[in-house]
């Protein structure tokens, strides 16, 4: 870790000068840097204007996340995405051989610019940390599914099972069970 | 910008700029590495919090799992010292030949559009082909280098379309509306973003006649949206025009809305003229093209701008990060049957709007509701992903397109008599054909008429027993009998149990009505 990262205007190399790049600007608006699994980092670059992700899975693409099977490679994806005046969002995705989790997250908006707002946003990364440890445990068992989506249905399955859980906050849920 | 204004300027603090830039600066950016992180004088947000404490064992297995927040905190620790890369190239002749061709361009593109004659604009064709050349010489003098080649077919590819816009500027019947307020470089913008001069009112909406902005009203990292005040007392949202998407969501390429020109703006503009045609323009907001400049770069933008939604949206996410329906009323408290009568008018006059538009992002962050006694404002905001191409049928919002339905599933099952009069007696090609012709492409259009005709048909289906000409005091057909409110709840969220005993998307309700009010009402005995 240099301190130092790609000049202004350019796209730095893919692994941790894109970490880097991306913790930077993330805390500048006041962010936390998501979790990325180590072995996602030396794919890790920048794809958009404030995008980042590390394998094939584009961020924000929540059929992508859930046609994920086990032979799908772990892939990262997060940032900011959206559109108009209110219609922006944080996104993340993490999918891992123990895990699916997808976030949309209200960022950016008129009516998300609000210190609640990244509060919001901070606590869902918070929690997707200890979550990627909690689902490593139930490997065996299959795969988790969490999915907060606040442009559609917010529900999470357990490793193994077949039933889906609705939830106000999927993630907090999850890591409860 | 008078002195005093600018103090009451709240400064923006996106990262990164907002807008797509204009050619120039793409090159000389990618030439020169001009900066795209822009240090301004922007209140920063508090910086982010730290985890809460962990057990040991936990914080090793985050530890060893994962690079985190923590970890990039106590490696760097500091803002980082850019590498200091700039200036000091060499440059090709080929490159300065490009460079004296831009300059050229830029120096005609700055001039007032008034003070320009027939030999000015034939002065700019010429100097946009003498640019055209000189990007193919660059090109070609430096196949094999990627970056140089993909400079030059930049500029290739920007002069190509400023050309075509150029003759699109001199071609606009309503040229005489913007002359005197817009330089050439403006104008030939407005034309790369499809807008017409007559949906444009640079005289009113500009940073002269504003008495104080607010850039700061939405922003996070790569968004910017300012709430500007004008001299006329109205307040507006100002949101800068893209030339493209390059991150578009999934939901609009799916409906075929071109990436490469979204034209958002005119998106709005056409869902405002649809709601007017139905009577019902309160509906959506208001909307223009307006100026306003950029925080980050100083310089003036084109951009919609939209009046404000009163109220609030009807979804919001808390600060422990739980999903939320708002709630609008107290529980035993609900609205009064006017209000209730009313918020049922104006959201199912909405969902007609929306099905005749195509619109396919009416999720509870863009509605935005306000009840005060018995008065009710419904606004549907952020109408961008609609008139899509491929969409011919009204009832197509559905889980049909894309798994991320965000729209209530069905047609709406109940129509207000101004709406059913205003529609049954409209003719697409007579009444909206000549407004939308301005606005959507000719397949986008051939659509909309799809989607009218066909809404039509259902509407003319529910004459006359659910044409509602006073939401308070209708009621169903016996032996029901239910209240406009009753029915609309009864008609379903949108949602229907499956044979497991969980829940999956249903093919029809009470739409925005039922979706997003129906479980408050009928815990409050109103439906």
């Amino acid at each position: 870790m240099s301190g130092t990262t790609t000049p202004p205007g350019e796209t730095p190399a893919p692994g941790l000068p894109s970490v880097e790049e991306a913790f930077l600007l993330l805390r500048r608006a006041g962010l936390r840097l998501p979790p990325i699994p180590r072995e996602l980092v030396a794919g890790f670059t920048r794809t958009g204007e404030a995008t980042w992700q590390s394998g094939d899975i584009p961020p924000g693409d929540l059929d992508a996340v859930l046609a994920a099977g086990p032979a799908t490679p772990p892939a990262l994806g997060f940032g900011h995405l959206g559109h108009g005046t209110n219609s922006w969002h944080f996104v993340y995705h993490l999918v891992t051989p123990s895990l699916s989790l997808f976030l949309r997250i209200p960022y950016g908006g008129t009516e998300s610019s609000d210190p609640a707002s990244l509060a919001a946003v901070n606590a869902a990364l918070i929690r997707t940390e200890e979550l990627v440890v909690a689902a490593d445990a139930q490997a065996a068992a299959g795969r988790t599914l969490v999915v907060d989506d606040a442009l559609g249905q917010s529900w999470w399955r357990r490793a193994g099972s077949d039933r889906v859980e609705e939830s106000e906050n999927p993630l907090a849920a999850a890591l409860a069970a | 910008m008078s002195e005093s204004r600018t103090q009451r300027r709240k400064r923006g603090k996106a990262l990164v700029s907002p807008l797509e830039r204009d050619w120039s600066r793409v090159v000389l950016e990618l030439i020169d590495r001009s900066p795209i992180v822009v240090e301004d004088e922007a209140e920063l947000p508090p910086p982010p919090p730290p985890a809460p404490p962990r057990p040991p064992a936990l914080v090793q297995a985050v530890q060893a799992r994962m690079l985190t927040f923590e970890e990039l905190t106590a490696k760097i620790g500091h803002t980082p010292h850019w590498n200091q890369l700039f200036g000091k190239y060499k440059r090709s002749t080929d490159y300065k030949a490009m460079r004296a061709e831009i300059t050229k361009v830029e120096t005609t593109a700055a001039k007032g559009l008034g003070t320009l004659g027939d030999r000015d604009f034939d002065a700019m064709a010429t100097a946009l082909d003498e640019l055209i050349a000189a990007a193919k010489r660059y090109k070609a003098a430096h196949a094999g280098k990627e970056n140089k080649v993909g400079a030059g077919e930049d500029v290739l590819a920007s002069a190509e379309a400023e050309k075509l816009a150029l003759a699109a500027v001199r071609a606009d019947p309503a040229f005489d509306r913007v002359k005197d307020h817009i330089t050439l470089k403006q104008a030939i913008e407005c034309k790369r973003r499809g807008i017409a001069f007559a949906d444009c009112r640079f005289d009113l909406y500009n940073d002269d006649k504003a008495t104080a902005v607010d850039d700061n009203f939405g922003a996070g990292m790569a968004n910017s949206v300012a709430k500007i005040t004008y001299e006329d007392g109205s307040e507006l949202v100002f949101k800068g025009e893209k030339i493209s998407d390059t991150q578009q969501l999934g939901i609009a390429s799916a409906i075929g809305i071109d990436g490469g020109a979204p034209h958002n703006g005119n998106r709005n503009i056409a869902t405002s003229a649809i709601a007017e045609f139905l009577g019902k323009p309160e509906v959506v907001p208001k909307v223009c093209y307006g100026l306003h400049s950029n925080p980050l770069t100083g310089q003036q933008e084109i951009g919609l701008l939209m009046t404000k939604g009163a109220g609030k949206t009807v979804n919001y996410k808390d600060e422990i990060g739980n999903n939320k329906r708002r709630a609008f009323w107290e529980p035993g408290h609900p609205p009064s049957d006017d209000a209730i009568a009313k918020l049922g008018e104006q959201l199912t006059s909405l969902d007609w709007s929306d099905v005749i538009c195509g619109q396919q992002d009416r999720h509870g962050g863009n509605l935005m509701i306000e009840i005060e006694g018995d008065e009710v404002k419904v606004t549907g905001i952020d109408n961008d992903v609609c008139f899509g191409k491929n969409q011919l049928d009204p009832n197509g919002s559905k889980s049909k397109i894309s798994s991320a339905r965000t729209n209530p599933p069905g047609m709406p099952p109940l129509i207000d008599k101004k709406v059913y009069d205003r529609l049954v007696a409209g003719d697409f090609d007579r009444d909206l054909a000549p407004t939308l012709s301005g606005l959507l492409t000719p397949e986008e259009l051939a659509a909309a008429k799809s989607r009218f005709d066909l809404s039509k048909q259902h509407a003319l289906g529910l004459n006359p027993d659910y044409v509602v000409a006073d939401w308070k005091a209708w009621r169903s057909p016996a032996p029901d009998l239910l209240t406009a409110a009753a029915y609309l709840v009864a008609a379903g969220n949108g949602f229907q149990q499956n044979v497991h005993g969980g829940w999956e998307p249903s093919e029809s309700s009470g739409g925005l009505f039922a979706r997003d009010f129906g479980q408050a009402l009928r815990r409050d005995g109103k439906a």
